[in-house]
């Protein structure tokens, strides 16, 4: 028996210290003036290398929504993942929101750390950070900020506006640092305010193009602006109901001509700087377009990019993307494949603005629509004489990419007496007639890492040899800002701000067609292809939508002109709704004028057949329920509820 | 010392039998069901088949730290159910629906199976749905006869007839539509309207030849108000090609 009683003594014994060690734990005091890193504030900010190396952080975690995610660009119409699974297309119907819930915490851990950092700069003195320094750090670090709101209200609508340091004080009460969300003009007046202020200040970073610059804090007011402009325009007039009482979602259209006004200025003082100019050295106007997004040096035309100089901190985009003919890895293709709708939105050079781009002469599998084919002698000719933009952002049959054939071809069709018919083999097979059955890089309809499209990317692969190989990390850059976007910027301001009949704003058509027939001619056409008399705003948002295509602009675009539930309106038979493949074919018939030939077929993509359904509540994203258990006084947004 | 360790083995076994136990639930039992009707009538309301995704009714419980709401699936019909324990609950509808937004909470005490009806106002409704085909094999027309019943203040934006291969039909789901708006339906007398739309089948050219070795489709007629993202639907009719 007196051996239990020390087991127990012993069991006891080992109590107290669980105990003791759990009070101590719980009781320490965070120090809520630091970041969580293990540096304290008063090391960095007095230490210019330390404090760098905190700066280009912030930079590598703002928020961009492409390189990073591989379904991301195939959300709208230009693009259906033809990846390794066919779960990226699941978003075809939108349901309630689409991949941009759930970045709230992100956003404001992202802002709170910019709000300590700020506090410390202005705080934390001494070191080799000169006051010079501090000032340009202070600049830089609220530019960021801005940017973070930006990408928040483009998503959300208003958010609550924090620019100071919160601090709780461990009182049990929280409700001190629980905000209600601000308006969202109140939002975008924040961030046209923040850049006036700061503009300025960052002068010294001119020569650069990773870290924000005088000039790439404009672009953000331009397009911010603008943005603004066409929410307070069109909300009104097309969504009315897509609005909050309180503003926080929507803003009076009373407003636009301000916000058009504010966009205009900043895209002038860009203009006008004289400091970008429009890439223009390849006398090959397709190959010039794929230089100009890729080329790194002596680049006159990006104002700010995402640069992945850092060894191993590049991405793997060429890996998931590269056209499945020429890929270097043994896995992989296609996980953003182009499609026909985007194909077809480049216009013909010969023709007049506004004209349909529609592809000569396609069938659509059925034999009826085989009195429809054109022959094409070389697979290319039907793509002749559009813009070379076409060129320059999609891989297309009958080109080189990488010094390499792009090898698309889907089957052959043979004759048999009274009709065409089609068929297809393995990838890189040979018909018996020696010729090509079906293309190393396909199509096929719906193959894991083979084009469902027809189509395969250019822009933003990486053109360095063995950059799309397993764990290769490309140092090709993502872009944010260019002055091709700040012309289209100006156009669309210049020409809104004449529609809506501002004083002193005639004469805007004109302006607009000036900035646009600049950036078309770089694309082939001829001069003064877009004049004041002839153009409309589905030219200009079309001219937006090939320029920018891949850019992350086209989501946010259809949502700004409250178009995207017209033209995503769930029907199979909406053309719009729709994403299309161009699946080409060689004619097999030895002894005909057409043997060698080329025909075209154009059908709705098997891969993901479900049309496109843009409900009213996709214009702004869900706020997760777990936002409103921290703080109640989050209103949710429109038809949340 | 036998004992001891016999008694220390017994308690370890049975602290680990009884975190077993506490860890395992019972799955929910209890079946709420129901459906969404018309208010003031027992008439159910036809809506779009996927949208169960859309969590059009809510459920939700006190007691709990965290509201997280528990989503409800609706069929086309405009029917649900769901598998529940027995307790209190707080039934919401989305005011995304098609339907005039109302986010009073209705009280739900579900014990055993419960039925329960949601009462809603449509902006529209539509009754009396018919359907007449005319023309030759593949040429087929059709043309749906239905009424339309103003019922909220919010004015019509469109009425739309779909054609489906399979008995799920809405804007998501259909080979082909036609649809009349706003103007062209024209006014409502005394809250009503009866109208017709015309649809063709769609010729093989543009579609697969399965569809024509069926000798049915189906057809329902939907009704959407103005800036208002869903339609109201009608039943759905199987419509025998001759």
């Amino acid at each position: 028996m007196k051996s239990i009683y020390k087991y127990y003594l012993i069991f006891g014994a080992s109590l107290l210290t669980l105990s003791a060690c759990k009070k101590n734990f719980l009781d320490r005091q965070p120090n809520v003036t630091q970041s969580s890193a293990p540096i304290p504030g008063s090391k960095i900010w007095t230490d210019k290398a330390l404090a760098l190396g905190v700066l280009s952080s912030f930079y590598a975690q703002l928020p961009s929504h492409s390189f990073g995610g591989k379904s991301g660009m195939n959300v709208t119409d230009d693009a259906l993942s033809g990846g390794s699974s066919t779960g990226d297309n699941t978003f075809a119907t939108y349901s309630n929101q689409i991949g941009f819930d759930n970045q709230w915490n992100q956003y404001y851990t992202r802002i709170r750390n910019i709000n300590l950092a700020l506090f410390n700069l202005t705080t934390i003195t001494g070191g080799d950070v000169l006051p010079s320094d501090r000032k340009l750090f202070i600049a830089e670090l609220r530019y960021m900020r801005a940017e973070i709101y930006f990408d928040f209200v483009k998503q959300v609508g208003g958010v609550p506006i924090i620019t100071e340091l919160q601090v709780y004080d461990f009182s049990g009460d929280p409700t001190y640092l629980q905000k209600a969300r601000n308006t969202e003009a109140e939002v975008y007046d924040f961030i046209n305010s923040e850049v006036d202020a700061i503009a300025a200040d960052l002068i010294p970073n001119n020569a650069s193009k990773s870290r924000i610059n005088q000039y790439g804090a404009l672009a953000l007011k331009s397009r911010a602006m603008l943005y603004a402009g066409s929410i307070a325009q069109f909300n009104t007039a097309l969504t009315p109901t897509v609005s909050l009482a309180g503003g926080e979602v929507g803003i009076p259209s009373s407003k636009a001509v301000d916000y058009y006004q504010k966009s205009f200025a900043a895209s002038q003082a860009i203009l006008n700087s004289g400091v970008y100019s429009l890439y223009e050295s390849n006398p090959n106007l397709g190959e010039n377009f794929f230089d100009m997004y890729s080329k790194k040096s002596g680049n006159p035309e990006v104002i700010w990019a995402r640069d992945y100089l850092i060894p191993g901190s590049g991405h793997n985009f060429s890996y998931d993307n590269i056209a499945r003919s020429i890929r270097e890895d043994n896995l992989s293709s296609s996980a953003t494949s182009p499609s026909l709708n985007l194909v077809e939105a480049f216009e013909y050079t010969n023709r007049p603005a506004g004209s349909s781009g529609e592809l000569l002469g396609t069938g659509n599998g059925t034999v009826a629509s085989q009195a429809n084919w054109i022959f094409y002698a070389k697979q290319q000719d039907i793509f002749a004489n559009k813009d070379a933009r076409l060129y320059g952002n999609i891989a297309y049959p009958g080109e080189l990419m990488k010094g390499a054939s792009l090898d698309i071809q889907a089957g052959i069709y043979t004759w048999d007496g009274t009709k065409y018919v089609s068929s297809t083999g393995a990838l890189g097979s040979t018909h018996t007639d020696g010729g090509r059955l079906t293309g190393l890089g396909g199509p096929q309809p719906n193959v894991n890492e083979v084009s469902p499209t027809g189509f395969y990317l250019r822009k933003l692969i990486d053109p360095v040899i063995g950059s799309s190989n397993r764990g290769v990390t490309n140092t090709l850059w993502w872009v944010r800002y260019r002055l091709g976007e700040t012309y289209l910027n100006a156009a669309e301001a210049a020409f809104q701000l004449d529609v809506l009949g501002a004083p002193g704003t005639t004469g805007g058509k004109t302006k607009a067609a000036e900035y646009l027939s600049r950036l078309r001619q770089r694309a082939g056409f001829p001069a003064n292809s877009i004049t004041a008399a002839n153009i409309t705003l589905p030219i200009l948002q079309n001219e937006r939508r090939v320029e920018l295509c891949f850019e992350d602009h086209r989501l946010w675009d259809i949502k700004r002109w409250r178009i995207a539930h017209t033209i995503f309106n769930g029907s199979k038979t909406t053309p719009s709704a729709n994403v299309y493949a161009l699946f080409g074919y060689r004619i097999s018939r030895p002894g005909h004028p057409d043997h060698n030939k080329f025909v075209y077929d154009k059908f709705i993509a098997p891969r993901n057949t479900n049309a496109r359904n843009w409900l009213l509540q996709n214009y702004y994203a869900y706020i997760d329920q777990s936002v409103r258990d921290n703080n109640p006084k989050i209103k949710l947004n429109p038809f949340q509820q | 010392m036998k004992i001891s360790s016999y008694i220390a083995a017994v308690a370890v076994v049975s602290l680990l039998a009884a975190c077993v136990k506490k860890d395992n639930f019972d799955p929910p039992s209890s079946i709420l069901s129901g459906r969404i009707v018309q208010l003031g009538t027992t008439t159910p309301l036809g809506v779009r088949a996927n949208l169960d995704a859309q969590n059009m009714l809510e459920l939700r419980q006190r007691g709990f730290p965290l509201f997280t709401p528990i989503g409800v699936y609706v069929k086309q019909d405009g029917s649900f159910s769901a598998s529940l324990y027995d307790g209190d609950y707080k039934l919401t509808r989305a005011s995304r629906g098609p339907w005039v937004a109302n986010t009073d909470t209705i009280n739900v005490t579900v014990k055993g199976a419960t039925t329960v009806d949601v009462p809603v106002v449509p902006h529209q409704t539509v009754s009396g749905f018919t359907v007449a085909v005319s023309g030759t094999k593949p040429a087929y027309v059709f043309t749906a006869t239905f009424t339309l019943k103003q019922v909220s203040t919010v004015v019509v934006d469109q009425a739309r007839f779909f054609i489906g291969k399979t008995n799920i039909v809405d804007i998501s789901n259909a080979i082909a539509n036609a649809s009349k708006n706003a103007t062209a339906l024209g006014a409502f007398t005394n809250g009503s309207l009866t109208t017709t739309i015309a649809v063709n089948m769609p010729t093989p050219t543009s579609t697969p030849a399965f569809y024509y070795n069926k000798n049915y489709v189906y057809g329902r007629v939907g009704v959407k108000a103005k800036d208002i993202g869903e339609y109201t639907y009608s039943d759905v009719l199987k419509i025998t090609l001759p």
